[in-house]
């Protein structure tokens, strides 16, 4: 017990003295089963040859695109909902039950798990990202931080996340496409029935790029995470190291990108555009007057399987 | 009125692999032992009239990318052109690695959670953003050699000259006269070889 | 040693049994034909109270079919010595922080090595080592190259752990003498490290 107790200490102080920037006197295994590190090898003096070809374009993209293209996102895409609400405002349906079990419990744990490493990573690459304005130094090099501690906890509910959800995240033509060309009825003030199954296209989208854009996240950030690795595949993709990593922080922030853009549309939809969306996922129902309009076709499912009945009433 | 603008040169024809400019730097700013603010690089080893090796550290670039690509701004350039960064503003993100043509800057790891630090890269011996010559300075980025006038530790301390260091017309002023008087006057082989082998 | 070389005799040394440097094969020759033409001395007893052999070992058999490469140690710039002090100095330690085999490309890929894989080295004194392929272009097909700077390993075994405390050096590996070949100097009784020959194998 004691001796756990002077571990967690001793790791957090050593923790503590790499975010607060100091470079302790690290003895490095040298030992033989350490593997070479390529980024001090001849590989580095071979690359410069090759550094238009990566090199220039992270730069150009770094130094130009990158944080613009966030901001306008990030503004952009809170702007439009915002004008959105004002003009259409929130969709309101009766919570009032009957109500169908949507989310069984263990579906609204890795739900929620998810939504907390999204919360921690989202914020702290953002912070990273615009660092600049926020002076740098401890309160960023903790973002950075939290933002891998976030990255863990997501990488716990991956697989859970996917298997849950996968079967009814499969996309289907004929709904998808008319979800499309009327955007799922959020353009229309009325009540219009949406066609979708136990999930709309909006949440599919969100739902896919959470999974394989995650899935990159994953990748491209542990690469740049972990820097120093010897693998045979590189040799492969005739790549250097440093070119990996050059690829992965362009592909993190595209990719990052996208997830933002979607991550923010889905809070704008569960906190702002439907009302009682955020309680569907706390207690797991839904009122059969929102499945009836913005799932129909699984309202449909579940009439004809008789779960529910016919003669429900609007009330207004 | 025009300023020095300070250059590292590597004479590839005259470095001899001996690793004393890597080794002068690791002793003199007292570094951890997995960051090469300075290495040695041999190419294309045992390949005859291929085989080179050169010195590379930061080149402190005129338009450097990692003072250009830094996400908080903590790269300056000195006047004298010598590229610097604050290690306190610095979060370790490793982009300036990914702007870097010579794979300059380095991160030392820790013990406990592998995690990278803050990034440390070869200073010119001109120490940091901190008071000259002040602890924190020296704990942080090493000796400041260039406050006190000497030259950088690598180059006092190559054994053939191979690696130059100074402002860049100088530099390459004492490269044009080596170029131009390569094969006369320099004795390019052993005092009696001609005896020895009769040519 | 080539007698037309850089060492070139320009005196008589009257007490060497050879009063004027001639070429001697090594007792572990590659060329069969070389021993015949340039055979080493008669086996001397009491050597400095120690009976070494010569001829008897160079004529016991053609060592080439058994160890076909041949085997040269030597020194690496940032060590010295046995590189007690210097693998203790974490900087040039750093340099070259694990025993290693300069190999040949080619040879390596007789054997199935890639760059960086263990391999074994066998001497006709029967060890054997297990070091670290590290392809060189600067090594011929024909040998390979062992640092002599390292120790702490012993045939495969890590005996790292016998250093008294706090006295290991940060670069350990296995030495290159357990498998330099028999031999001596026929004047100083010096150990003859740089011509002998081995058999390679992928660990």
């Amino acid at each position: 017990m004691k001796k756990t107790v002077l571990f967690i200490l001793m790791t957090l102080g050593a923790y503590a003295r790499v975010i607060s920037g100091q470079v302790p006197l690290v003895q490095t295994d040298l030992s033989a089963s350490k593997g070479g590190d390529l980024l001090v090898s001849s590989q580095m003096i071979q690359n410069i040859l090759h550094y238009q070809t990566w090199g220039e374009l992270f730069v150009y993209l770094q130094v130009h695109w990158f944080r613009l293209l966030f901001a306008v996102i990030l503004i952009g895409v809170i702007v439009v909902f915002a004008i959105h609400y004002l003009i259409i405002g929130a969709k309101v349906f009766n919570e009032n039950c009957p109500c169908v079990l949507v989310y069984p419990l263990f579906q609204r744990v890795v739900h929620w798990i998810a939504a907390l490493s999204f919360v921690l990573i989202i914020p702290t690459g953002l912070i990273m990202e615009f660092g600049k304005y926020l002076g740098g130094g401890e309160f960023v090099r903790i973002s950075r931080h939290i933002h891998a501690i976030g990255t863990v906890i997501f990488i716990i509910v991956f697989i859970p996340l996917f298997y849950i959800w996968v079967r009814a995240m499969l996309l289907s033509f004929r709904d998808d496409t008319r979800w499309i060309y009327m955007l799922g009825g959020y353009l229309n003030k009325k009540h219009v029935k949406v066609p979708a199954g136990k999930f709309t296209f909006g949440q599919k989208m969100w739902f896919w790029m959470a999974i394989l854009g995650g899935f990159v996240m994953i990748v491209t950030g542990a690469a740049m995470y972990f820097q120093n690795f010897d693998i045979a595949l590189l040799s492969k993709l005739h790549l250097d190291q440093v070119d990996l990593l050059r690829i992965s922080a362009i592909t993190h922030n595209f990719v990052g990108m996208a997830i933002l853009a979607l991550f923010i549309t889905h809070l704008y939809m569960s906190l702002f555009a439907i009302k009682g969306s955020l309680q569907s996922m706390i207690t797991g129902f839904k009122s059969v007057h929102e499945l009836k309009y913005l799932h129909h076709s699984y309202y449909r499912k579940l009439l004809t399987k008789g779960f529910i009945s016919e003669d429900y009433e609007e009330d207004k | 009125m025009s300023y020095a603008r300070m250059k590292f040169y590597c004479d590839d024809r005259r470095c001899i692999d001996c690793d004393g400019c890597s080794v002068a730097c690791a002793e003199a700013h007292e570094l951890p032992v997995g960051i090469s603010r300075r290495k040695v690089v041999t190419l294309n080893e045992g390949v005859e009239g291929k085989e080179f090796s050169t010195s590379m550290a930061c080149m402190h670039c005129t338009d450097a990318p990692c003072e250009q690509v830094c996400p908080v701004d903590c790269f300056y350039i000195r006047e004298d052109g010598i590229v610097l960064h604050d290690k306190n503003i610095c979060i370790g993100c490793g982009y300036c690695l990914y702007a870097c043509p010579f794979g300059a800057p380095q991160f030392p790891e820790d013990n406990a959670f592998g995690t990278r630090g803050v990034m440390d890269k070869c200073t010119m011996c001109a120490g940091g953003p901190e008071p000259t010559n002040s602890a924190a300075e020296r704990k942080l980025y090493g000796q400041n050699r260039i406050a006190e006038g000497k030259v950088p530790v690598c180059a006092a301390m190559c054994s053939t000259k191979a690696l130059l260091v100074g402002d860049g017309e100088d530099v390459s002023n004492i490269y044009r006269q080596r170029v131009a008087s390569r094969g006369h006057g320099v004795q390019s082989r052993p005092y009696g070889w001609s005896t020895a082998y009769g040519r | 040693m080539v007698p037309y070389g850089n060492a070139k005799a320009r005196a008589v040394v009257w007490t060497f049994p050879d009063r004027i440097p001639i070429h001697r094969e090594p007792l572990h020759s590659p060329r069969q034909d070389l021993v015949k033409e340039y055979p080493t001395y008669k086996d001397k007893p009491n050597h400095y109270r120690v009976d070494t052999r010569y001829a008897s070992v160079q004529d016991e058999k053609d060592w080439s079919k058994e160890f076909p490469v041949n085997l040269i140690t030597g020194r690496l710039v940032n060590m010295n010595g046995a590189g007690v002090e210097t693998r203790s100095s974490k900087y040039l330690a750093k340099l070259s922080p694990e025993m290693f085999c300069d190999i040949n490309p080619g040879l390596a890929a007789n054997h199935g090595i890639r760059n960086g894989d263990m391999m074994w080295i066998h001497s006709p004194e029967g060890s054997k080592i297990k070091v670290k392929a590290h392809f060189s272009y600067s090594v011929t097909e024909d040998r390979v190259f062992l640092p002599m700077h390292f120790a702490g390993y012993f045939q495969g075994k890590d005996l790292s752990a016998n250093y008294p405390k706090g006295h290991k050096p940060y670069a350990v590996g296995e030495s290159a003498n357990t498998v330099t070949n028999y031999g001596y100097d026929i004047v100083t009784q010096l150990p003859e490290t740089k011509g002998g020959l081995c058999r390679i194998e992928k660990a």
